[in-house]
């Protein structure tokens, strides 16, 4: 089948070819992993929402159009998938930030990497929903800014800006990371 | 990546800083899904494309088998339209027909049974002729004009031949001839002949005398 693009092996799915759908699979397991445990913390409620989101990926197939970006479409499903949950899900079934916080091991027990990375992490979790959005479909997705707002429904300008705010509060908390490591020394 | 940020310098340092979080995050551990997972979406995949053949050839079946019992209804439908056109001639109403052949066909149809029943007619009355004729004929020399033979088993050669025998009008213009020539022997004969067919049919004086 040789280096086909996302949309003919999308296309070529729809029309019955496994073999089409394990390299499109292939191409963005990770990357969509990434993004959906980055947005919901916890690697079980992720697993889930992950294979939920790829069946509605399988069982709409017969919707899907050559001339959609296939990344994109992927994204928003996933995406809306992901907001469906947190809508039907009630309060304590949710995944606080601070849980997770707690159950991230002591500076002594991580490297210098291992704590920056961890840190980061947590000040992801720790971003206001919609600030969190843009930035991980940025991240993992590789999606340009109009994408992402054609993702998230809004506009350029809105995603843009939310991404500007993001990076701004993932940047200070990496240098308080950094600070607090250079006191303890 | 800087072509999602073309206007301002600072969009430079932005995707930058995101180069930077994307190298603090990449975690090995947490990059792919669990195995469990792939197989999972994977068997997904091979049970609806599957689900789906077997739907498509179910619809595919009914389908076919659709098509099939119409073509057979319309096969059994004409089959029954150009056995009853064989057996009643011309539809009565058949739309594709001219409407001056329409008019035509059932006087012509009427002349055609009325011909064939006169024709019938005459073959059984000739018949009857030969057969009273025949005795005669045997013992005189059959004529050229008059043979007729005497193959009784063979009814429908009969017939045949007794469609060639003549009309009384030629039958009494040959006689006339006979005279003529003063064949008054065979002119007898012939009289006789003729009387036994057309016992009522007037002669001419000169046959009669």
């Amino acid at each position: 089948m040789g280096e086909r693009s996302d949309e003919y092996l999308m296309t070529a799915f729809a029309g019955g070819s496994m073999e089409a759908f394990e390299r499109l699979y292939a191409r963005h397991r990770g990357a969509l992993y990434r993004y959906v445990l980055r947005k919901v913390g916890d690697p079980s409620t992720a697993n889930d929402l992950y294979q939920g989101a790829w069946e509605k990926v399988i069982r709409a197939r017969g919707k899907y159009r050559r001339d959609a970006p296939f990344r994109a479409w992927l994204y928003r499903i996933t995406y809306n998938h992901v907001m469906d949950f947190y809508r039907r899900a009630r309060p304590e079934a949710q995944v606080q930030p601070d849980e997770l916080e707690s159950t991230v091991p002591g500076p002594d027990q991580q490297t210098e990497k291992e704590a920056r990375a961890m840190s980061l992490k947590n000040a992801i979790l720790k971003l206001p929903p919609e600030q969190k959005d843009v930035l991980l479909l940025k991240l993992e997705s590789g999606l340009s800014i109009e994408e992402i707002a054609a993702v998230s429904g809004i506009k350029r300008e809105t995603a843009k800006s939310r991404l500007r705010y993001a990076v701004g509060k993932l940047k200070k908390s990496l240098k308080e990371a950094e600070t607090s490591t250079d006191n303890e020394r | 990546m800087n072509a999602d940020f073309p206007d301002k310098t600072t969009d430079r340092t932005l995707e930058s800083d995101l180069e930077e979080i994307r190298s603090v995050l990449a975690d090995p551990d947490s990059a792919d899904p669990p195995n469990l997972l792939d197989t999972a979406v994977l068997n997904t995949a091979r049970r609806e494309l599957a689900a789906n053949s077997q739907a498509w050839s179910r619809r595919f079946s009914l389908r076919w088998l659709g098509a099939f019992a119409t073509a057979s209804v319309m096969i059994l439908a004409l089959g029954l339209i150009v056995q009853q056109e064989q057996e009643s001639g011309p539809l009565p109403n058949g739309g594709t027909h001219d409407a001056t052949l329409e008019n035509d066909a059932a006087p012509r149809a009427v002349e055609e049974v009325a011909q064939k029943r006169s024709l019938m007619k005459k073959a059984d009355r000739d018949e009857a002729n030969i057969s009273r004729v025949a005795p005669m004929a045997a013992s005189a020399p059959p004529s050229a004009d008059f043979a007729v033979r005497e193959s009784a088993d063979e009814p429908a050669q009969i017939k045949e031949e007794a469609d060639a025998v003549a009309s009384p009008e030629e039958w009494v213009g040959q006689m006339l001839q006979l005279k003529l020539s003063d064949q008054h022997a065979r002119l007898a004969e012939e009289l006789a002949a003729f009387r036994a067919t057309y016992p009522d049919y007037p002669l001419p004086p000169e046959l009669s005398r």
